[in-house]
């Protein structure tokens, strides 16, 4: 008993989750300029600053919020760690216990929102906390000082003059590992819930567009993403109200850098310094028995993947664990948090597969990867998959879909072979974000896209139609049907679906479905066009 | 003069009801989807269609354009010429506006052959059509069935399609934007 105690101490000392006390606060839904926004980013810039030594501080994220995990997450945290939390209500009682771990604070201008992206870069290089002029008064009072106001300084001025400035000042100090883009939601609302991670890596922040006909702001993002180095992150997301996610994903792509999303990703100053448990190793459930044969009938295999990274809608929904499912797994979690991602792991059931994604190391295009640094890209993918214990890769590549109305999401031989090369380990890959059209096997391995996406509003009886009427289209059998399912798609709402379509569809684990399309692929062999 | 003016006024607010009363009882002119009375589309980018029927020229010409907002995105046409010869309209483009979500496209330089007639001139039109598709398995043949329906009575256009392949129709209602 005695022993067990003492070599509890002892772990719990080497990972330090057991030496500093835990705070956790609940925020509101309100993430306005003028409601709770000014608060919200008081504290997120606050857990930056406090986590910077050790995990102190822990936010719980309200209802809607993009990332639906932070409540699970903290029991896991609780109930497997053994960390208590204390809980602080409102940001006095926050600051009155955590300012002690700032130096100072930057005052951004209510009346132009880019000033408090201008203040969160200034805020991990100065350890400073960001607050309005209303709050200057309560911050002086816990005796932090002021390190920079932005009141009145960039009035009148454009998003790209405000940058340009705040690169001239601050880019030589900043990380050239991490970016962060504080883009998604615009006007009178920001949710800069990744924050407190730049902050702690010393991060610049942006939302600089990525449209090349916004010609400024895109040349600016250029000299961004050119000072980076290559295979750096991209952390945050674009800003809906300026560009596509495609083309912002293109643009990292050309440099190399690997996107992680999104801009709401919350809790990563505290969850990036809790390791695995000890002994832990991460395990998938794999379905298929190396050397067996598997016995195919004239049916319709349907395989489901759910897409756009762990945590953004299904996972703690309804229904998880009831169907065969494949699940993206956002790979660098292993390394930016690891023990989130083991919460996910520790959670799947046996029906719940992981694949690799997304395209790299990291959300890339790889028609877009500058040919000198694919290698790199797929072997750093390649390492991780093999920490995590994946061998099914996904590949998605939007870096023409603009221009294609939304056809082209197709791949080059060239590149497949790449993959297929550099990730001897996998047993087939998954292609598309809508249905795709390359499809291929490649050394007994097969590469297939989406033959459908499901939206999460698709109405029940047109998306049984749809299935049907795929499996009446493509008349051979086997037929294997590989499924998108978008993430907001609860389990329940699937397999109402699937339910409905009759005896000769079967849904099968992803893995197995591979296996079987590579024993008697019943697609065409079709690839993109060759790269120029 | 205030009698006069009431009266006129009248007169004119009677006439202007008169006018929107006498709704044009064919099937030629714009319509816009009535999404709450159609089928759920599943269309790229969340694009409308807005149909447009004519017979300016010889055949009767329908196309169904996919709008963005107010921007046209990408338009399906179909040249029919009711009673007579099968017509063949050139695909341009891989994009099959019909259904975004399901692993089929068009063939680039493919032809549609259209065929139809009055069901019931000018308020009920029928057409089908060929052409070929790309899927997962390779090519194959799509045949589809469209009726056109104007109801006198509310004024609205329905179009049910019927493609060989799937299980149930995919009805679109329209209400008219111009003749």
């Amino acid at each position: 008993m005695l022993r067990t105690m003492f070599s509890l101490l002892f772990c719990l000392t080497l990972t330090g989750v057991a030496q500093d006390r835990h705070y956790m606060m609940r925020l509101s839904e309100n993430w306005e300029i003028q409601g709770d926004l000014p608060s919200h980013a008081l504290l997120i810039s606050l857990q930056g600053i406090a986590n910077i030594e050790a995990p102190r501080l822990y936010f719980l994220y309200p209802e809607k919020w993009d990332f639906n995990f932070t409540p699970p997450l903290l029991e896991y945290y609780q109930t497997t760690r053994g960390m208590s939390f204390a809980e602080l209500h409102g940001v006095e009682e926050a600051l009155a216990t955590l300012a002690r771990h700032a130096r100072g604070y930057v005052v951004w201008d209510k009346e132009v929102r880019t000033s408090l992206i201008v203040a969160f870069t200034v805020a991990g290089l100065t350890r400073s906390v960001v607050v309005t002029e209303d709050q200057v008064a309560l911050v002086e009072k816990h005796g932090l000082v002021v390190q920079e106001d932005f009141r009145g300084k960039f009035t009148g001025k454009t998003d790209v003059e405000i940058y340009r400035w705040a690169y001239e000042q601050y880019w030589d100090r900043c990380s050239k590992d991490i970016l962060v883009y504080m883009g998604g939601e615009w006007g009178k609302v920001m949710k800069p819930g990744v924050a407190d991670f730049g902050i702690l890596k010393q991060a610049f922040f942006t939302d600089a567009s990525t449209n090349p006909t916004d010609t400024l702001e895109y040349a600016f993002a250029n000299t961004l993403f050119a000072s980076m180095k290559p295979m750096s992150l991209v952390m945050g997301w674009h800003s809906y109200k300026k560009d596509k996610e495609a083309q912002h994903v293109t643009l990292a792509s050309r440099y190399a850098l690997r996107v992680e999303g999104l801009h709401t990703l919350p809790n990563m100053s505290f969850n990036h310094q809790i390791p695995v448990s000890a002994g832990f190793r991460f395990t998938n459930n794999h379905t298929v028995v190396p050397g067996r044969r598997y016995r195919l009938e004239k049916k319709v295999y349907i395989a489901c993947i759910q897409t756009d990274c762990l945590g953004l809608g299904a996972w703690t929904k309804p229904g998880r664990g009831e169907i065969p499912y494949a699940w993206e797994v956002t790979m660098n979690w292993s390394w930016l948090a690891p023990a989130m991602l083991q919460f996910f792991y520790d959670m799947a059931t046996p029906n719940d597969y992981f694949i690799g994604s997304l395209s790299g190391p990291g959300y890339m295009y790889p028609k877009a990867i500058p040919p000198e640094h694919l290698s790199a890209v797929i072997d750093s993918a390649y390492s991780l998959m093999k920490i995590l214990d994946l061998n099914t890769f996904e590949i998605m590549d939007h870096s023409a879909y603009w221009e294609t109305d939304g056809v082209d999401d197709d791949l080059p031989r060239e590149i497949l072979e790449a993959y297929f090369e550099r990730m001897p380990g996998v047993i087939g890959m998954a292609n598309g974000y809508r249905p795709g059209h390359t499809f291929a096997v490649i050394d007994g391995k097969p590469f297939v896209s989406y033959d459908y996406y499901l939206g999460e509003k698709r109405d029940s009886n047109e998306a049984v139609a749809d299935l049907q009427e795929l499996a009446t289209l493509n008349a051979e059998r086997p037929y294997f049907l590989l499924m998108h399912v978008r993430q907001w798609s609860d389990i329940k709402h699937v397999k109402g679906i699937l339910e409905r379509l009759g005896p000769e569809f079967e849904v099968v684990p992803l893995d197995l479905f591979l296996r079987m399309a590579a024993a008697e692929p019943t697609f065409k062999t079709r690839f993109g066009e060759p790269l120029r | 003069m205030k009698t006069m003016l009431a009266v006129l006024a009248l007169l004119i607010t009677i006439a202007a009801a008169g006018c929107q009363r006498v709704q044009p009882q064919s099937v030629f002119g714009t319509w816009k989807l009535l999404p709450e009375k159609s089928t759920d589309l599943a269309t790229w980018r969340y694009r409308l269609p807005q149909l447009s029927i004519d017979s300016t020229g010889a055949p009767v010409r329908a196309i169904l354009h996919w709008m963005e907002r107010s921007r046209v995105a990408s338009a399906d046409t179909f040249l029919l010429d009711p009673g007579g010869d099968t017509l063949e309209v050139p695909v341009r483009s891989r994009l099959w506006s019909a259904n975004w979500y399901m692993g089929v496209l068009a063939v680039e330089n493919s032809v549609r052959k259209v065929s139809g007639s009055w069901s019931q001139k000018p308020v009920g039109l029928n057409l089908t059509s060929e052409q070929p598709v790309s899927i997962s398995q390779g090519e194959t043949l799509l045949r589809t069935r469209w009726e056109y329906r104007l109801d006198p009575s509310t004024g609205l256009l329905t179009v049910r399609e019927q493609r060989s392949s799937r299980p149930t129709p995919v009805v679109m209602v329209f209400e008219r934007l111009e003749q």
